[in-house]
C-alpha cells in the first residue's frame, strides 16, 4: 500500500457519444453506442475497473465484439496509447482492469472498430486519476550508502601518507641543517 | 545547468518541461536488419562511417538461423562508465540519459570505453537517446528512421511508449512479450528493451 | 674495508661526474636521437589526434598503458629493491642502493606521462584535478601515482645528502658551479650526531613508506582493469599479480641497470658476482612467485570458462595470441629461473641474460593482459583488432630509451654509488672535509 499514491476516490463520470456514420456505410448499417464508466476496483489499490456498455442503435446489446481500450497521452505529440482489448459478453459488455501510471487527469478511449452491418463507435471518458501504481524509481547501485563514505576513510590515509612525506623531507631538512651548528662532530672530521 | 552538445550543433539544452525518464524497446521480431536506424543517426549526430552509436548485430541463434540486433547505449540506471569517469564529464541527466559533455570536461581516458559502451573523438561521445530532439518533441533520429517500426521511445514516468506510429503502455508491452534486457545480470540495470521471436536466444 | 679500498670506492663513485669521454657522448647522442624520435612521434599524434595510432573503439587501449604499466613496473623493483636491502639491513647494498633508487625514479617518470600520451585530450588533463571524481580509478591512479613519484624522489635526495657533501668537498676544481650546487643541496652536512639522527630518521621513514606505497601505485594499476566489467580483467588476483610482475620485472631492470653502469664506471671491483648471484635469487625467489600466481589465476578462471572469459583464455593459450603467451611463459618465466639460478660460471652474464629474457617477457605478459582482454567480445559476436602504428612504436622505444638516457645523464651530476652507506654498514665513521682519500690517506 505504501508503493500506492492514493487520495479520495472519486466517482466515474459516464459520457457516451455515437461515432459518425464512416463515408462508406450504408443504409442497412446499424450504429453502434459505446457507454464507458470507470469505478474503483474491488481493492482500492488495483485502482480501476474501465467499463463499457456496447448495444447496437436499436436498442440491442452488441456481443462477442472487440473493443480497444486505449488513453490519451502526449508523447511526441497527442497519441492514443493502447491498454487493452477485451470481447464483450451477452449484454454487450466488457470490462479491464486498469492502474493508472500517474495521478491526475486521464482519458479514456474506448474504440469499437465495427464489423458487419454495424458500424465503429467511439467512447471517450475523463477522470481525476486517486489511485496510482508506483512511480519508476531509479535503481541504487548495491552498497552505495556504504560506498559514499569510502573516501573519507581512503582521503585521511592519504593525507597522512602526505604528511609522513613532508615530515621525513622537511624534518629530515631541518635536522641537517640545524645538526650542521652542532658541537659534538664526529671523530675524523677535521674541521 | 544548460550543456552544448557539439553533436547536435550547438544545441543548448533547456530545461525540460515535463518529467521524463527515457527507454527504449527493440523489437526483434521486426528488426529486418536494414540499419536505417544506423545511418540516420551517423546523419544526425555528423558521425563519420566507422561510428556506430546505434549497431545492428547479425546474430546466429540455436535453430542455425540468423536475426539481427540493435543496439543503440543502454542508458543504464547502474551505469559503470558513468562510475569511472574521473572528470565527471559524463552523467546522467533529469531524463535518466547517460551523456558525455564532451565540450568541457572530457579528456578521452577512455576509460569508459572498458564497459560496454562508446568511441572516440578525441573525447568520447555516445547513444544519447537524441535528448536535444526529445527535447523538441521529436522522435529520435533511430525510431523516426525505422522503416520496420521496430524500436519504440518510451517513458517510464508515464509508462508509455511508441514506435512513432503505434502507441502501447510500457509496462503491459513487456511483460505480454516477455521482454529481457541485455546482460541483465550484470546488475547496471539497462533502459533498453529487447522483444525476442521464436528461437532468438540472446545470451549466447 | 682498508683505507685503500674505501678510497677506490670513493674515487669511482665520483669519477663520472663531469666526465664525458667518447662513449658517453655517443651514448647520449645515441639515445637523445631516440627520444627526439619518441617526441615527434609525439608531437605528429597532438597534431593528427589518436586515429595515427592501432587504437580504436573496440580496442581503445594498447602500447601506452602497456608501457604505463611495464615502466612503472620496473620503477617499482627499483624502489622495492632499494627499500627492502636497507629494511633488511643487507651488508652488500652499500653500491647498489642509488642505482636502484635513480632507476626508479627514471623508470616511474617515464611511465607516468603514458597515461597522459594516451588521452585523447591531453590539453584538459588538469580536469582530472579540477572536477576530480573520487570514484574514478584514473583519479586513484593520478593521487597513488604522484604520491609514489613524489616519495621516490625525496627518497633518492636525502640517502645522497652526505655523498652530496663529499662531492662537494672532494671535486674541488672539476666542479666549480656544480660545487656551489652541492654545497646548497647537502645542506652543510658535516656528518654530526644529530645530522646523522635526522637523515637515519628520514631515510627509515621513506624506507617503510615507499614500499606500501609502491604496492598502491600498482594495485590501482590492476584495478583500472579489475574493477571493469570485463570478464578477462575482473579478476581478484590483479592486484597482487601486478604488483609481483612489477618487482619482478623492476629487479630485472636493476640487475641490468647495474651490470651496465658497473661495466662503464668500472665499479667491478665493488659491485662483484657475488652482488649478482643474490640479486638472482631475488629474481627466481620472485619469477616463481609470478609463476604460481599466474596458474592460479588462469586455473580459477580458465576451470569454469565462463561465457565471457573463455573465448579470450582461448585466444591467449591456442588462438592468436598464443605465439605471444609461450614466448613469454617459457621464454620470458620459466627459462629465465633455470639461466639465473642454475651454478655454474658467468654468474653476471647469465644475470643479464635472464633479467632482459624476464624483461621483454613481462611486457609481452602486460600485452597479453590488456589488448586480449579488450579485443575479447562484450557482445558475442564482436571481436577487435589491434595492430599498432609507427606512433606507437617510435613512442615507445623513445620512452625506452629515456630511462638510460635520464641515468647517464644523472649520474654525470651526482655521485654513482653511495659512500655513506658504505660508512655507515662497514662502521667507518669519517666525515672528510679535506680527507686525501684519493691518495688513499689516513682517516
Amino acid at each position: 500500500m505504501t508503493a500506492l499514491r492514493r487520495i479520495l476516490a472519486t466517482a466515474g463520470l459516464v459520457i457516451a457519444m455515437a461515432a459518425p456514420f464512416g463515408g462508406a456505410a450504408s443504409a442497412d448499417h446499424v450504429r453502434a453506442i459505446a457507454e464507458v464508466k470507470v469505478d474503483h476496483a474491488e481493492k482500492l489499490e488495483k485502482g480501476y475497473v474501465l467499463a463499457v456498455k456496447l448495444r447496437g442503435s436499436d436498442g440491442k446489446p452488441l456481443n462477442t465484439a472487440t473493443v480497444r481500450f486505449y488513453q490519451t497521452v502526449e508523447i511526441f505529440g497527442p497519441r492514443e496509447m493502447l491498454i487493452a482489448t477485451a470481447v464483450t459478453d451477452g449484454q454487450g459488455n466488457a470490462s479491464i482492469p486498469y492502474l493508472p501510471a500517474r495521478l491526475g487527469q486521464h482519458e479514456i478511449v474506448v474504440r469499437f472498430p465495427g464489423r458487419d452491418h454495424v458500424g465503429a463507435a467511439v467512447a471517450k471518458h475523463t477522470f481525476d486519476a486517486t489511485v496510482a501504481a508506483a512511480p519508476h524509481r531509479q535503481a541504487v547501485p548495491p552498497l552505495a550508502a556504504f560506498s559514499a563514505n569510502v573516501p573519507y576513510g581512503v582521503g585521511v590515509v592519504v593525507l597522512s601518507v602526505w604528511g609522513l612525506i613532508a615530515f621525513a623531507l622537511f624534518g629530515t631538512v631541518r635536522g641537517v641543517l640545524q645538526g650542521g651548528r652542532d658541537r659534538a662532530i664526529r671523530k675524523g672530521d677535521t674541521a | 545547468m544548460p550543456i552544448a552538445f557539439p553533436a547536435a550543433e550547438g544545441h543548448v539544452r533547456a530545461a525540460p518541461g515535463k518529467a521524463r525518464q527515457w527507454a527504449m524497446v527493440i523489437d526483434l521480431r521486426k528488426c529486418d536488419g536494414c540499419k536505417e536506424c544506423t545511418l540516420a543517426c551517423q546523419t544526425e549526430h555528423a558521425l563519420p562511417k566507422s561510428f556506430e552509436w546505434i549497431k545492428v548485430f547479425e546474430v546466429k541463434d540455436s535453430q542455425g538461423g540468423k536475426y539481427f540486433m540493435p543496439r543503440p547505449c543502454f542508458q543504464c540506471e547502474n551505469a559503470p562508465c558513468l562510475r569511472v569517469c574521473p572528470t565527471g564529464a559524463t552523467f546522467r541527466d533529469e531524463e535518466g540519459v547517460v551523456l558525455v559533455d564532451q565540450v568541457d570536461k572530457c579528456i578521452g581516458c577512455r576509460m569508459c570505453m572498458e564497459h560496454p559502451v562508446p568511441q572516440i573523438k578525441g573525447t568520447v561521445g555516445k547513444c544519447m537517446f537524441c535528448v536535444h530532439r526529445t527535447d523538441d518533441g521529436k522522435l529520435p533520429a533511430c525510431v523516426e528512421a525505422c522503416a520496420m517500426e521496430a524500436l519504440y521511445i518510451g517513458d517510464l514516468v508515464e509508462d508509455v511508449a511508441t514506435n512513432g506510429n503505434e502507441t502501447v503502455r510500457l509496462s503491459t508491452f513487456l511483460k505480454e512479450n516477455d521482454a529481457f534486457r541485455y546482460k541483465e545480470d550484470l546488475g547496471t540495470g539497462p533502459r533498453v528493451y529487447y522483444i525476442a521471436g521464436h528461437g532468438q536466444l540472446l545470451d549466447n | 674495508m682498508d683505507a685503500r679500498t674505501r678510497g677506490l670506492y670513493v674515487e669511482r663513485a665520483l669519477w663520472p661526474i663531469g666526465r664525458g669521454d667518447r662513449n658517453f657522448w655517443l651514448a647520449v647522442g645515441g639515445l637523445s636521437a631516440l627520444v627526439a624520435l619518441g617526441l615527434y612521434a609525439y608531437v605528429y599524434q597532438l597534431q593528427n589526434g589518436l586515429w595515427v595510432t592501432g587504437l580504436n573503439q573496440k580496442v581503445s587501449w594498447g602500447f601506452y598503458i602497456i608501457n604505463c604499466v611495464f615502466f612503472i613496473g620496473i620503477s617499482y623493483g627499483g624502489a622495492m629493491t632499494g627499500a627492502i636491502l636497507r629494511l633488511t639491513n643487507a651488508k652488500w647494498r652499500a653500491p647498489l642502493t642509488r642505482l636502484a633508487e635513480a632507476t626508479a625514479v627514471a623508470a616511474l617518470l617515464v611511465g607516468a606521462v603514458f597515461p597522459i600520451i594516451d588521452l585523447g585530450r591531453p590539453d584538459r588533463f588538469i580536469n582530472v584535478i579540477l572536477y576530480a571524481q573520487v570514484g574514478s580509478p584514473i583519479v586513484w591512479d593520478v593521487v597513488a601515482i604522484g604520491t609514489y613519484l613524489v616519495a621516490s624522489l625525496v627518497f633518492l635526495y636525502l640517502p645522497l645528502i652526505p655523498d652530496l657533501a663529499i662531492a662537494r668537498d672532494l671535486l674541488g676544481s672539476r666542479a666549480n658551479v656544480l660545487g656551489k650546487v652541492y654545497g646548497m643541496l647537502s645542506l652543510g652536512w658535516r656528518g654530526t650526531h644529530a645530522q646523522e639522527r635526522a637523515l637515519a630518521r628520514g631515510v627509515g621513514i621513506l624506507a617503510v613508506l615507499i614500499i606500501p606505497l609502491a604496492i598502491s601505485v600498482h594495485s590501482v594499476l590492476a584495478w583500472l582493469f579489475a574493477v571493469t566489467s570485463r570478464g578477462a580483467w575482473h579478476s581478484t588476483i590483479f592486484a597482487p599479480l601486478f604488483v609481483l610482475a612489477a618487482v619482478l620485472s623492476g629487479v630485472a631492470a636493476v640487475i641490468l641497470v647495474i651490470a651496465a653502469l658497473r661495466k662503464v664506471y668500472g665499479l667491478q671491483a665493488f659491485i662483484t658476482a657475488k652482488h649478482f648471484r643474490y640479486l638472482s635469487y631475488l629474481l627466481i625467489a620472485l619469477g616463481m612467485g609470478y609463476l604460481y600466481f599466474m596458474i592460479s589465476e588462469y586455473l580459477t578462471e580458465g576451470y569454469v570458462a565462463a561465457e565471457e572469459i573463455a573465448p579470450v583464455l582461448e585466444s591467449i593459450f591456442v588462438g592468436q595470441y598464443a605465439p605471444s603467451f609461450w614466448a613469454f611463459a617459457i621464454g620470458g618465466l620459466v627459462l629465465p629461473l633455470f639461466i639465473a639460478g642454475l651454478p655454474g660460471r658467468y654468474p653476471v652474464a647469465r644475470a643479464c641474460l635472464a633479467s632482459i629474457l624476464v624483461i621483454a617477457g613481462m611486457w609481452l605478459k602486460r600485452f597479453l593482459i590488456v589488448v586480449p582482454g579488450m579485443a575479447g567480445p562484450i557482445m558475442p559476436w564482436e571481436w577487435g583488432r589491434y595492430s599498432p602504428t609507427w606512433v606507437e612504436i617510435a613512442i615507445t622505444v623513445g620512452a625506452a630509451a629515456a630511462i638510460p638516457l635520464m641515468l647517464i645523464v644523472f649520474f654525470r651530476f651526482f655521485p654513482v654509488m653511495s659512500v655513506h652507506e658504505l660508512d655507515e654498514i662497514e662502521g667507518v665513521e669519517p666525515a672528510p672535509r679535506l680527507a686525501p682519500a684519493f691518495a688513499g690517506g689516513e682517516e
